[in-house]
């Protein structure tokens, strides 16, 4: 397996008017790697993976998956799973119908709704309209839309908000299987115990990188995520950085 | 480029936006044309307009549903970026000019619809409306003409309405827009500067269904003009879409 990022950021910067959301972020993601992004609100995580997606252009630096701009992607659904707040629904269309519209526009066939369907959970109320479905309902048909083209990277971002404690089970549980897979998967969230029994690697982000490294290296003293987190934002002296990571205020880790 | 059109038609297909579009502009059309019957049988009487002016008149109503063509245009775009459903459709795509191409492809076949819809209505309607008042429908060359300038018209002015939603994106201003500019903005530079307004978008448009109440260039160069102004407007979303932040 090649051992090339599939994610980079490089120096990303964005600025909207006056607002800088994201400042200098630098690191890397690689394959096989569970990768959580986490950060307070207004961090700018959705805006990184924003960046990440082409959705939005960065100021300055760059972002790129599997050594390109996501615009360069020539089959963007079979390479990048996307599942993420404000890449949203048609409430008018049913489970199925969405699926399917996405399956025709990433040509893919039409037997992958049902399968992602059943994989997520959600085939029960596949014909359904979607105004009726529960958020945690809505995060597994968001799920099932980034599997469609069986990814080699998934983008979460809060994949987990909505989702019931089996709900939450079930996407550690189905994530795990993903990296055991060789697939690679960068999601952000702010539920830090949940992140801690499910990624291998961490960035901590509150605009710029503060902390990018393995989870181990963060937490191997024993503390919780939760502590060094706070640590982090409290006290950005202490911001370290372990493998891969690039940003100007993230150095090596020496734990 | 076809796997994106086969998702957005299937899109257009869905929901009750292009059906509801349709059954209100035939009901539109209706009133108007059994209302404008009326008056051009007085006219008729009074000696004012011979019958093939009159049946022109009639037909030539079915034109409102080039608005509703163009607003279907506008919803098939911003209603993407009201839902959210703009950034999984662009990040699905090959490229974003992909989506820009295949929603005003799929408009095109709409706008069709409206066209037959409103040519379909102004003979049936005029047919009906004039021949309640024992005057007779007039299909001479001329009719037919407007026949198919009525459906040119419609099928142009739906991807006309896909680069208006591009560019202006918010749903609600990019509607109020567009009824804006159609009703009030062009109708105003039509009556103060007719020499001028015969070579915006609505002028372009009037020569298609041969407008004989403004000052409109031949029905060949109207659509050779309505085509630029098309040509136009592709290129401004084109570069916007790929410029522009979706957030």
């Amino acid at each position: 397996m090649t051992t090339a990022p599939v994610v980079r950021f490089d120096r990303f910067t964005k600025s909207f008017g006056d607002t800088l959301a994201v400042e200098d972020l630098s690191f890397e993601v690689l394959p096989g790697r569970i990768v959580g992004l986490v950060g307070p609100n207004g961090a700018g995580k959705s805006t990184s993976l924003r960046g990440l997606l082409g959705l939005i252009r960065p100021t300055s630096g760059s972002a790129s998956v599997f050594g390109a701009h996501y615009s360069a992607l020539t089959d963007p659904a079979r390479r990048v799973g996307v599942s993420m707040d404000g890449v949203g629904i048609n409430p008018a269309h049913s489970g199925r119908r969405h699926l399917t519209v996405c399956a025709r526009a990433a040509g893919l066939p039409e037997r992958r709704v049902a399968e992602v369907l059943e994989l997520t959970g959600v085939a029960h109320a596949a014909d359904r309209r979607l105004r009726g479905w529960s958020t945690g309902m809505r995060q597994r048909l968001g799920l099932a839309t980034a599997l469609l083209g069986d990814p080699d990277l998934l983008v979460l971002d809060e994949p987990t908000n909505g989702l019931d404690p089996e709900g939450v089970r079930w996407l550690r549980i189905f994530l795990r299987g993903q990296a055991a897979d060789g697939r690679t998967v960068l999601l952000s969230s702010h539920m830090l115990a949940e992140l801690e029994n499910t990624v291998d690697d961490i960035v901590v982000i509150n605009r710029g990188a503060l902390f990018v490294g393995e989870l181990d290296s963060l937490t191997g003293d024993g503390s919780r995520l939760e502590e060094r987190f706070f640590d982090l934002l409290t006290k950005p002296a202490l911001a370290g950085a372990g493998a891969r990571g690039e940003g100007r205020d993230a150095q090596t880790d020496q734990q | 480029m076809r796997r994106q059109i086969s998702s957005e038609l299937l899109k257009a297909r869905s929901g009750w936006l292009l059906p509801a579009l349709l059954l209100t502009a035939t009901l539109m059309d209706v009133l108007s044309m059994l209302g404008t019957s009326g008056i051009v049988h007085d006219d008729l009487a009074a000696g004012q307009t011979t019958a093939a002016a009159a049946s022109h008149d009639i037909i030539r109503l079915g034109f409102a549903n080039l608005l509703f063509s163009a607003l279907f245009g506008v919803l098939m775009v911003t209603g993407e970026y009201r839902t959210g459903t703009i950034s999984r459709s662009l990040l699905i795509a090959r490229a974003r000019r992909d989506v820009l191409a295949a929603k005003a492809a799929v408009s095109l076949l709409a706008g069709f619809l409206f066209g037959v819809a409103g040519a379909g209505t102004g003979l049936l309607a005029g047919w009906i409306a004039l021949g309640a008042r024992g005057d007779s429908l007039v299909l001479d060359r001329e009719s037919w003409l407007i026949c198919v300038g009525l459906v040119l018209v419609s099928t142009l002015a739906a991807p006309w309405g896909t680069f208006l939603g591009w560019v202006i994106r918010a749903q609600v201003p990019a509607v109020i827009a567009t009824l804006v500019w159609t009703l009030v903005v062009e109708s105003a530079l039509n009556a103060w500067i007719p020499g001028f307004a015969r070579f915006l978008p609505g002028g372009a448009q009037a020569s298609i269904y041969r407008d004989t109440t403004v000052d409109v260039l031949s029905m060949p160069w109207g659509l050779l003009l309505f085509c630029g102004w098309l040509a136009v407007a592709a290129a401004v979303s084109e570069r916007l879409l790929r410029r522009r932040d979706v957030t």
